[in-house]
């Protein structure tokens, strides 16, 4: 196990009051699989990548849980200590290469800091290296990119200069936040394919925060829905694609368009504010098609459900109960 | 008579390089002799990668730009070879809805004075009705009457971007211009947007042209698909060719390059193009990427021909 996620949970201390960005979250994950990440904007998706890495700011906080990579508890590390596993040891994608990359420094520049940050080598041995991984990354003109400035090339290319930025360092764990969400989807596919083809090289475990179900059908091993904070499903990609069992799952699911497609299905209603979210009911009772009395007087717990994924939701557990399953986190 | 028609339009930048850019070296071909009608109540759809002209030409549509050659009509009527005063009719007909919802407001007007901007200018005459047309107009996109005293901030995303049809549909437009309109929306939001477009299409008798990367959701909303590469029309199919019938070689791979919808697809065979939009300065622009290209694809540029409503420009196809 590369990482285990227990209990996680961040908070932010606003004058309006405490926002539960992730509440009580728990996964784990294997070196060589991709984890997708889903839900709708304001699940919690990004700041869960973000408190692994311990970048969240103030006023937020994480405020409890152990996140333990290769046996050892983030959370427990001193701020210096913490600061060497970035990049080295857990690495981030970001969204927007744009924003991420220094404008007025040199490509080179950026990859060799990054690179010599952590490793005791030689400005040219980083350079190499850097130029290696570009090419690695379907980018033949290594020399030519490291010598310009993030305005002269493409989205696709800056989006590939920073998986490279990231992999240059071979890190036990990647956290990809949407990096094909602003690309052309020509681009997407092949980026996709590249991160797909080095994650086979290098069997480094991925987790991909996305909204597109799509694209988490493409490469991911399992996948961890979130909804308001929380995971509400989470197992094998292929079993929660057969069989959604939370009826969230199965809304997103749903939603997503096909070609030819007559009427279009979407979930009703808007996400709920996190800001003093209740917490003794089911957050989705709200926006859910089934929903009942219970789930507005108990908050649902992940249990197993038949197909063998886990799911916090009444209906499941009541199904569960029946077939003698285990609740956990009760 | 069509509502809007594009005669051989072309629109040429000028890439300067050096201290203020001071001589003129690239020409960027963003728009390159389009020829496009739609008739009244008909929508189109325009996709393409980015950098394919899409927004150059919506914005000619929009007459902010003007074309280096070719004619823009708007009811018969060529847009920008009439004085602007008699224009009018035109400016209040067109109307666009942006992508980003908070970039596309004033942040330090309300709701209320949102929609009473376009109602003064348009209806001058009517000033006691403006409240009441305003309501009509926000419950019509699905807002309610109690967020006239809102600013955009306090709107949510899709809110936001409802408000933003509600204050194009003010002038009671016929051609709504959607540049990406969708793509910055989550997937429920998308379709609960996508849903109103249909209603209001089919309520208003409006046309669109709807911009957009997202091929299902063009499928779904528009009659004919106009698909675009480096500045020229590739193929203009009806709605229900798309699936089986597209036949140009780039249109297949955007077709291609849609996500997979169950992880067991996974190992279907797809063209993935490789590289990204470029511009061949000889023969077909899509050539260089092609993957089905000929040696008379690098010397001769195809031309758009075809029966009835399915046009083609390639070589290798058969009409």
């Amino acid at each position: 196990m590369v990482l285990q996620v227990r209990n996680l949970q961040t908070c932010f201390f606003t004058p309006q009051g405490v926002v539960r960005a992730v509440d009580r979250l728990s996964f784990s994950l294997q070196a060589g699989k991709v984890l997708g990440l889903v839900g709708e904007s304001g699940s919690g998706k990004s700041m869960t990548g973000l408190s692994i890495l311990g970048l969240i700011d103030h006023p937020g906080r994480t405020t409890a849980g152990e996140i333990i990579l290769k046996g050892r508890d983030l959370l427990k590390l001193t701020e210096e200590e913490r600061e060497r596993t970035r990049g080295k040891e857990v690495g981030m994608i970001f969204q927007d290469p744009l924003t991420s990359l220094n404008p007025v420094l040199t490509i080179g520049y950026q990859i060799t800091e990054t690179i010599l940050s952590h490793q005791r080598i030689s400005k040219r041995e980083a350079w190499e290296q850097g130029v290696n991984w570009l090419k690695r990354l379907g980018l033949t003109h290594g020399d030519r990119i490291m010598n310009s400035y993030p305005f002269q090339l493409s989205g696709g290319m800056r989006q590939r200069v920073m998986i490279a930025a990231a992999l240059a360092l071979q890190p036990d764990l990647l956290i990809a936040d949407e990096p094909t969400t602003a690309l052309d989807l020509t681009v997407q596919a092949q980026i996709i394919q590249e991160i797909k083809r080095l994650q086979k090289e290098n069997a480094s475990a991925i987790i991909f925060i996305t909204h597109d179900l799509g694209v988490v059908a493409e490469l991911a091993d399992e996948i961890a829905v979130m909804y308001a904070g929380s995971l509400v499903e989470y197992g094998e990609i292929e079993k929660i694609f057969d069989h959604p069992q939370h009826p969230y799952t199965k809304a997103l699911l749903e939603s997503r368009m096909n070609l030819g497609e007559k009427q279009v299905k979407f979930i009703p209603g808007l996400p709920p504010n996190l800001n003093n979210l209740p917490v003794d009911q089911c957050s989705f009772a709200p926006r859910c098609p089934m929903v009942c009395q219970r789930c507005w007087e108990k908050r649902p717990f992940l249990s197993f459900t038949s197909s063998g994924q886990l799911a916090a939701c009444h209906l499941v557990e009541d199904r569960g109960r029946r077939e003698n399953s285990v609740v956990i986190g009760a | 008579m069509s509502l809007l028609e594009l005669k051989e339009v072309t629109k040429f930048y000028f890439q300067g390089e050096g201290f203020l850019m001071g001589k003129r070296k690239n020409v960027i071909r963003a728009v390159d002799q389009v020829s496009l009608s739609l008739k009244i109540g008909e929508s189109l759809g325009l996709v393409g990668e980015s950098g394919c002209g899409k927004s150059t030409l919506a914005k000619m549509v929009l007459g902010l730009e003007k074309p280096d050659k070719g004619q823009v009509y708007f009811r018969g009527q060529d847009i920008f070879h009439t004085p602007q005063n008699s224009l009018r009719k035109y400016r209040q007909e067109v109307q666009l809805v942006f992508q980003d919802s908070l970039a596309a407001f004033n942040p330090r007007l309300r709701v209320r004075e949102i929609m009473r901007e376009p109602l003064e200018n348009f209806y001058p005459e009517e000033k006691s009705s403006y409240l009441q047309r305003s309501i009509e107009i926000l419950e019509l996109v699905g807002l309610h009457s109690e967020c006239l005293g809102s600013y955009p901030h306090e709107l949510s995303g899709g809110q936001r971007q409802r408000l933003g049809i509600a204050r194009a549909l003010v002038s009671q437009p016929k051609l709504l211009v959607c540049d990406e309109a969708i793509a910055n929306l989550d997937v429920s939001l998308q379709g609960q947007i996508l849903t109103l477009f249909q209603q209001l299409k089919e309520k208003l008798g409006l046309s669109y042209l709807f911009i957009s990367h997202h091929l299902p959701a063009v499928q779904y909303l528009v009659d004919k698909i106009v698909v675009m590469y480096s500045g020229r029309i590739v193929e203009i199919l009806p709605r229900e060719h798309l699936i089986r019938e597209a036949k140009h070689p780039y249109t297949l791979s955007l077709l291609d390059a849609l996500p997979i919808h169950h992880p067991r697809e996974r190992k279907k065979r797809r063209i993935i193009l490789p590289g990204e939009a470029c511009c061949s300065a000889h023969g077909c622009r899509f050539h260089p990427r092609c993957p089905k290209a000929k040696e008379i694809c690098s010397k001769i540029e195809p031309t758009l021909r075809g029966e009835k409503d399915h046009l083609l420009a390639c070589h290798l196809m058969p009409y």
